[in-house]
Parts: C-alpha cells; structure tokens; sequence
C-alpha cells in the first residue's frame, strides 16, 4: 500500500505545481498562430508571486462573501484532485461514487463565485454571475452524465478504477470510438466550463461579453492570485481527466513484473510508472496545445448561441452512450 | 404505545387550555409549552424505535362508528416521526414571540381584538401538530381519514392568523379547496380498500393479496398524496400558503406536512405491494416532471419566500424520482441501487426538513424587519445580519448539493444508486431509465445552485436596493437559536451520514418486505451505502481543512501587505448605484428565454415611438402556468356551470313549483315507463 501511496502523492504534487503551466501553454500556442512572439510560458507563475505581494482592495459594498472563492476554489480543486488519478497508480482517495465528487467540488466554486460576483453590487459582475450560473447549470448534467457512461462502461465506481483499472481498448476495437466521442464530449465541456473560446474569451476587454473574467473584476492581490490559481487547476483536471479517458488503459496499467515478492517496486515497475505519468503529462499538455487552437482558429460565439455548444456535447455522449449500451 | 398517547393528550390537552385562556398572552404560552413537551417525549420514544427497528401496537377503546382506533408505530412511520416532533418543537417555541410580533405590528388587530386571536391560534397549532402525531401512527384507515382530515383542514386555521390581509385570505382559500379536492381520491382509495379486504385494518390490508384494479388504487394514492406533497401539476396551494403564512406555521406546512404526502405513499405501497412495473415509471416521471418545472417556476420568483416554496415542490420531486427508481431497481432486482435508492430517499426527507425550515426561518426574519421579501427591494442584508445572513448561506448552499453539506450526501446516495442499476442491467432497455433520472437529478441540482445563488446572493449580498433593506434588523434571541440549531443539524447530518444511514438500515429491509416479499436486500449491497456516506464526511472534513488552510494562508499575506477600499469597478463608470445591479428579474431573464417553453414568461414592451418618448413601463411576469391550466380547465367552466345555475334559482315560488311539477310529471313517465 505505502508503495502506491508515494507515487500517487507525486502524481498530485506534480499537478498542484505544474497546473499553472497550461494557460502559459495556450497563449504560446495563440501567439505562434498569430506570428508573435507571446508572454513566457511560466508568466502565470510570475504573475501569481507578484499578485501574493500586493494589497487587495476591495469594493465598498462588499461583505465576507467577496473574499471566499480563491479559497474555496483552491480547496475545491485540490480535493478534485485527490480523487483523479495520475498516471498509472490509482488516486491518492478513491471511494465509490468518487467520480459524483468530482462535479460537487466544481460546484462548490462555483457557487462562491457566483455569491462573490454578486456581492460587489457591480451591474457587470451580476451579468457574468448570471451567464455563469446559466451556462453551468446546463454543463453539470452532461458532465455527470459522461462520468455516468465511462463507469457504465467500465463497471465500476471509482474514478482511479474508471481510468486506470479498466479493459484494454486496443483489445477491443469497437470501444475506441466510444473513448474518441467520450473525450470530445468533454473538451466540449471543457471550453466552456474553463471560459474559453467560442464560449468566452479570457482576453477581452469588454466587460459586456465576457463571463468568467468579469466576475472577478473587482479582485485584485492575493484574491485575485489565488482564483487565478483555481482556475488553472480546473483546466488542469479537466485535461487530466481526458487524458486519462484516451490514453489506452494498456499503457496505463503497470506491467506484471512492477513489484517483488515484497510489494516493493521493481527497476521495471519504475521505469513503466515514470513512463505513464509522463504520457499523461505529455497528453495534457497536448490538449492545452489543442485548446490554443482552436482558440486561434475560432471565433467566439454570440451569448445567446452558447448553449449549442452543451447541446453538441450532449448529442456526442448520448451517442457514445449508445455505442456501448449492450 | 403509551408515550404517543400522552403526546396526543398533550397536544389535545395543551390546545384546549390554550382555547380556554383565550386572549390572555398566557393561551400561547400554554400552547407552546405542551408542543415542546410533546415534543421532547415523542423524540425521546420515537429514536429507539427506529434504532431498533422495532414496532409497536395498540389500541383505545374508544368507539367509532366504523373502524377501531388502533396504532401502530413501525420504522416508517417512525422516521416522518422524526422531523414532525423537531419541527413541532420549534414551531412551539417560537410560538408565542411570533404571534406577539404579528399583533404588535398591525395595529388594527392590537388592542382586545387582536388578542382574541392567541387562543386560538395556540389552539390550532396544538391540534395540527396531534394530527400530524395521529396521521403517523394511525392503523386504521377509518382512523387515518380522520386524522388526515384534521391534519388538512387546520393549517387553513393558522395561515392567515391575523385574518387581515387579502393575499394571506386568498392563499388560506386556496389551500382549503386544494386539501379538499386531495381528500377525494383518498375517501375513494380507502373505500375500496375496505371493501375488497373486508376489514378497515391496516394489518389486514398488508395480508390481503389479489388487489383487483391495484393500478387504480395506486394512482389514486398517487394523485390524493401527490396534492398533499405539492406534485407539479398538484402544487397551486403551495406557493401561496408558504409564503403568507407565519415562520413558525411556514416550518411545519414545508417541513412536515408536505412529508405527510410521501408517507401516504409510501404507506399504500406497503399495503398493496409493489405493483407492476409501470408504477415505478409513473413515480418516476411525475418526480422528474415536478422536479424540472417547480425549480424553473421558482427560480423565476420575485419573492425569497416563493421561490423556497417552488424548491420544496422540487425537492419532493426528486424524493419521488429516487423512489421511483427504488421501486424499478426492486422490479429488475438490484439490491444495491434499491437500497442506495431508498436510503437517498429518507435521507433527503430529513435533510430537506432540516435545511428548508432553516430557510424559511430566515426569510421570515428579513420579512418581520424589511416587511418585503422581494429581490428588488433587498440586497446588503449579509452586512447587517451577519447571523442570519450566515445561516442562510448555509442553508442555500445545503439545498443547491453544495459537497461538504447534507443536501449533496443524499443527492450522492440517489445518483449512485441510479449508476449502480444501470450497471445491474447492464445490456438492457431499462439502463436508459436509470441513466435518465440520473440526467434528469443533475439537471435539477444544476438549477437548483442557479435559483439558490439567486436566492442569497440578490438578497443577502451586494448593496441595499431600497430603504426597506436597511432597516432589517437580526431577529430576536429565540429565533436566532433556532436557526443556529438548524444549521448546526445540516452540518451534523453531512458528517454522521453513515451513522444515520446505520439508524436506517432496519427501515430499508423491513420496507424493501414489505413491498415485495421476494425481494431480499443482502449486507454487500448496504455496506455500499454507508462506505460512501462514510468516505463523503471524510472528504467533507478534507474539503473544510484545505479551506480553512487557504484562508489563513489568504489572512498572513492581506496582514502583511494591507488593504484598501474603493467604488466597484463598473466598466469605467464612476458613479455605480444600487440600482445598477442585478434584480430578480433580470438574474432569472437568460434563462427564462432559454427555456421559454417551460418556464412561459410574459413580457409586456413599451412601443417608443418618435423622437422625444413619453414614460414607459416594461413588465415581465411569470404566471405559473401548470396551476393556471387548472383553472382554465376545471374551475372556469365549473364557475360558469354554477354562473348559470344561479338562474335557476330565482327566489320565485311559481318557479319552484313548476320545477317540482316538471319533476313528478318526469318520475311518473320514468316508473311508467320502467315497469
């Protein structure tokens, strides 16, 4: 047992310092598309350290409330993360039912996000909790749902049993699809549900059609450091939890030889641990890679044809539903 | 049996001596101090039963014209039991304050008039809370009815207590005709009960076997409850009586009486089995149904009030969707998602007890000081009553399936126990309908955190929209503790979740018997449960140490770098008001046009003609059209029909003698006729 623990520890260790990377990623990827230069890839790393040394000022209306979402997406976040598994080892807490915590902790962000939004008394703060709210309420169904088919599938009841322990799709050559619609269904929802492209657009300066961005005006300094952090982790389960769902279980799973009679690891068993985890760093990096083009490549959508994203998403798990219904 | 009798002498006795004392404070007094003693005995022999999982019989020898007076108390009429004697406690205790605090503020029922009304105020509390008492323990359907009866007609007594206000009349009417019109089908069901049995027993009823027209019985139970429980489209009472009526009626009309609905369900389905397959289906849709349309009726509520009134119709859909799908796991024989189910669905029965009178408690309160529950005249109120505002907070975020909280431990119970049958029918047609009241629960917790958001963040957060909220003012000590108590309970609840799911277990076998003897629940598929509810308060303490980590981490670097204050950023705009904010309306608007065809806004635009427009008003409201469509459908053309009778009747003897002469000439051709 304390032979996975370490391991798995790592695995969440390594996704609590690596997550803010993956925005640096996606603004290199824009600018390269664009033929520029572009920020450095740690600049999100830079701006938190130079936000945790400055004063939080805060709007005159605000109350308590105003100061809770960096923590409560923080924790929210980390306890995702507990329950994700990275790489081949199981998570560090898996417990039936895990995968349900999974949307529990991002509603839980949410809800202190959207309160926070509305207790600046900003009218553009309370458009963005509106937008937010809305467009969450029509992702978490469908987020469920193809956390619910992946454990139909699979027949089991843990996120680490889902993502690590199953059969092997290369095996079976009728499963790949169902993995390909599984994936694309959440990175439907990932765009969304991370505010970017085509449903809303991190660097815009209007506050009229932003949603993320715009409840968070009003942050600033340490608050602002730590949301700013929050949603990094977000993407990063979110990518983490695709990379997990297409990266074939047969890589994944450690080889027989891992360990001794002893329990302890093998050079082997080493080597094949260090060889997943890398494949599913390298495959979340890659999803940020492709988050940035499309990105590039797309406009973003009016407000009002935002839910036709959910919709696609929701018709390509249905479809992947019924690809392994019997 | 004898403490239940003496809870009941209580209550009986505790009303009378309050009717008797009349206008004197001290009538409420005497109310109050039987319900909480009642109370306190009725918790104190009820949580053994349940622990034990044991029932107890008896009978009075009282003599009815039909029937006996037998009781029984078996472990689920045990767990309704429960938040009945902690509500009716409450309810007791804030009682006399409450009704001191109504009289004072009008000043037209002050004074020996108003008074007049503390006895019996104190009198009809009394009594509802026996007839709630009486409803559970009752074994016999003549006895049931007549509980029922009592327990339905009084709340008419106690919503409008003042008996000045035309909206509190209105919504005692309504209530009236609805619990009439609920009795119907249930005088019909019990009707039939006795005379296929033969007997008025419940025990004789539960050895019956052979039910002829079984459906009919069920669904007649189905609508009759349904009523009582404020199924969407059974619902137009509710709305109105939740929110006129006082905090300490609101709590037991919300919190107890609407359970009394899903115990008779329940109750029948003990009686008359488990039934054929499609009685599930029906459960199932009519929760899914109620619960989508109450939520998205009452997210779009101008009122704090109306909208937690919408939410309990949505939260008794989501009970029955889980006991829909209990039955239909029971039907495919899935032991684990039956139990998770059923164990999803009692959890959620307290859990919605303890956070919506939390609620309603603190709506109340913001009403007794602001005299508004509307979202476009409040706002600010958390830095005034940050007691209040807290526990409110809590409350909305224990409703909107907020993870460390007790609202999200029984949504997680039902959501697995829908994962867990679509894997026992893994292959088969019926996976879909697990997989869809899977969808159809996420759909409803997603706007559930939308209409909840709403809820605390326009009233309680931001700043104050009009005069009213600034004068709101913390409630007084009593009403404080309770609703510290109630908070407090939501928080235990999430964290001894295995604990309470352990006090369950003997009510899942015996009920999972009951329903059909064939079906047998093993220990592998209960200890599913209670590892989950075991592994959710350990995440739940996970959750609020890393928060409270996050937070003083957030406090050393703020202390060491320091704050500052300013005017919100408002694109630029220097002079923000208060009046620039998200209102009710335009927080619900998005929605509400996405939605269109469910949630059926008017909106009324002005026409700006020429260059220089005249004032113009814009209107948006949401009528609630799945009670409407009662109204179009039956009350108008009934109200027309009588419109028209009243021509028959015109007060003149010739007429009436005509119509007795076109009778007998009638009569005599029809004997003729016929022999």
């Amino acid at each position: 047992m304390s032979a996975h623990l370490l391991p798995s520890l790592c695995g969440l260790l390594l996704s609590l310092a690596l997550a803010p990377l993956l925005p640096g990623v996606i603004n290199r990827v824009k600018a390269k598309m664009g033929g520029r230069q572009g920020r450095p890839l740690l600049q999100l790393y830079f701006d938190l350290a130079k936000l945790m040394r400055k004063a939080p000022v805060y709007p005159y209306a605000s109350s308590a409330f105003f100061r809770l979402p960096g923590p409560a997406g923080v924790a929210s976040g980390i306890t995702a993360l507990l329950v994700l598994p990275f790489g081949a080892l199981g998570a560090l807490v898996s417990f039936p039912g895990d995968f349900l915590l999974l949307a529990g902790c991002f509603a839980l962000a949410r809800f202190c996000l959207i309160l926070a939004a509305l207790d600046t008394g900003s009218a553009f703060e309370g458009m963005g909790a509106t937008r937010e709210a809305l467009f969450s309420a029509l992702a978490e169904p469908l987020f469920l749902f193809c956390l619910l088919i992946l454990s139909y599938h699979m027949q089991r009841f843990t996120l680490s049993g889902m993502l690590t322990g199953g059969l092997t799709p290369l095996a079976s050559h009728a499963d790949w699809v169902f993995y390909l619609m599984l994936a694309c269904s959440l990175f439907l929802l990932l765009l969304p549900e991370n505010s970017r492209i085509p449903a809303d657009d991190p660097n815009t300066h209007l506050e009229l059609t932003m949603i993320h961005e715009v409840m968070i005006l009003d942050h600033s300094g340490p608050d602002l450091a730590l949301l700013e952090y929050a949603s990094a982790l977000k993407l990063w389960i979110f990518s983490l939890l695709i990379a997990g769902i297409l990266l074939p279980a047969g890589i994944e799973r450690l080889p027989a030889g891992s360990f001794d009679a002893a329990g302890s690891w093998t050079a082997q068993g080493i080597s094949a641990l260090f060889a997943s985890m890398g494949l599913n760093l390298l495959a979340v990096l890659c999803i940020a890679v492709l988050v940035g083009l499309v990105e590039s490549l797309m406009a973003r959508f009016r407000m009002e044809r935002v839910p036709q994203i959910f919709t696609l998403a929701g018709a390509i798990a249905c479809l992947a539903a019924l690809s392994v219904w019997s | 049996m004898l403490p239940y009798y003496c809870v009941l002498l209580l209550l009986f006795g505790g009303g009378l001596i309050s009717l008797a004392l009349g206008s004197r404070a001290a009538s409420l007094r005497a109310a109050s101090f039987s319900m909480c003693a009642a109370s306190a005995l009725g918790l104190a022999a009820t949580l053994p039963l349940l622990l034990d999982g044991a029932s107890i019989s008896g009978a009075l020898p009282l003599p009815l014209p039909l029937g006996a007076c037998s009781f029984t108390v078996d472990p689920l009429s045990a767990v309704f039991l429960l938040p009945v004697f902690v509500l009716s406690g409450i309810s007791g205790l804030l009682l006399p304050s409450r009704m001191l605090l109504l009289c004072q503020e009008n000043p037209v029922a002050s004074g020996s008039a108003g008074n007049a009304h503390y006895g019996k105020h104190g009198f009809f509390c009394c009594v509802l809370s026996a007839g709630m008492v009486l409803t559970l323990i009752a074994s016999d359907a003549v006895l049931f009815l007549i509980a029922w009866e009592v327990m339905s007609l009084v709340p008419f007594f106690l919503i409008s207590p003042r008996d000045k206000d035309a909206a509190e009349r209105h919504a005692a009417w309504m209530y009236l005709v609805a619990a009439h019109l609920g009795a119907l089908p249930l005088l019909y069901l019990f009707a039939a009960l006795t005379t296929e049995s033969g007997s008025t027993g419940f025990f004789a009823f539960a050895a019956f076997e052979g039910w002829r027209n079984a459906g009919l019985l069920f669904l007649l139970a189905l609508v009759g409850f349904g009523t009582k429980a404020g199924l969407v489209p059974l619902h137009a009472w509710i709305p109105e009586a939740h929110s006129c009526a006082p905090a300490h009626v609101t709590i037991l009309l919300s919190g107890a009486i609407l359970k009394l609905g899903l115990y008779g369900i329940m109750r029948v389905l003990t009686l008359i089995g488990l039934g054929d397959v499609w009685w599930a289906y029906a459960l199932m849709g009519a929760g899914a149904f109620s619960g989508i349309l109450a939520i998205l009726l009452g997210l779009v509520q101008p009122g704090m009030k109306r909208t937690l009134a919408y939410s309990s119709s949505e939260n008794i859909g989501i009970i029955c969707l889980a006991l829909g799908g209990a039955m239909l796991a029971m039907h495919l024989q899935a032991p684990t998602a039956a139990a998770l189910l059923l164990a999803g669905v009692f959890l959620h029965i307290w859990s919605h007890a303890a956070f919506k009178s939390l609620l309603f408690l603190g709506a109340n309160a913001v009403k007794d000081s602001t005299h508004t529950d509307a979202f476009r005249l409040l706002g600010g109120l958390q830095k005034r009553i940050p007691l209040t505002g807290s526990c409110m907070a809590l409350g909305s975020a224990a409703i909107a399936g907020i993870p460390p909280l007790n609202g999200f431990m029984s949504e997680l119970l039902i959501y697995a126990g829908f994962a867990a049958g679509s894997h026992a029918v893994h292959g088969r047609e019926e996976a879909f309908l697990f997989w869809g009241g899977f969808f159809m629960l996420g759909a409803i917790a997603g706007m559930a955190l939308f209409a909840f958001t709403r809820l605390f963040g326009l009233g309680f957060l931001g700043a104050p929209r009009s005069d009213a909220a600034l004068e709101v003012r913390e409630p007084c000590r009593l009403m404080q503790g309770a609703l510290l108590f109630l908070a407090g309970l939501c928080v235990l609840m999430s964290l001894c979740g295995a604990l309470l799911y352990t006090a369950l277990t003997p009510l899942l076998h015996s009920f999972a018997r009951r329903l059909s003897p064939a079906f047998f629940l093993p220990d592998g598929a209960l200890e599913f449960g209670s590892s989950i509810l075991l592994y959710y308060a350990l995440t739940g303490l996970a959750i609020t140490a890393l928060f409270s980590l996050a937070l003083l981490l957030r406090k050393r670097v703020v202390a060491v770098n320091g704050t500052a204050q300013s005017p919100t950023w408002d694109c630029g705009y220097t002079a923000p008001s208060a009046r620039m904010q998200y209102s009710g309306g335009s927080f619900s608007h998005s929605l509400a046009l996405l939605l269109r065809p469910l949630i059926r806004s008017r909106i009324t635009k002005p026409a700006i003609q020429g260059l220089f427009p005249a004032e113009q008003e814009a209107r948006i409201s949401t009528p609630d059209w799945s009670a409407l469509l009662w109204e179009k459908l039956i009350f108008h053309p009934v109200e027309l029909l009588s419109d028209y009778a009243k021509g028959l009747q015109a007060g003149l003897v010739n007429i009436y003698i005509l119509y007795i002469f076109i009778t007998l000439i009638l009569a005599l051709a029809w004997a003729l006729g016929w022999s």
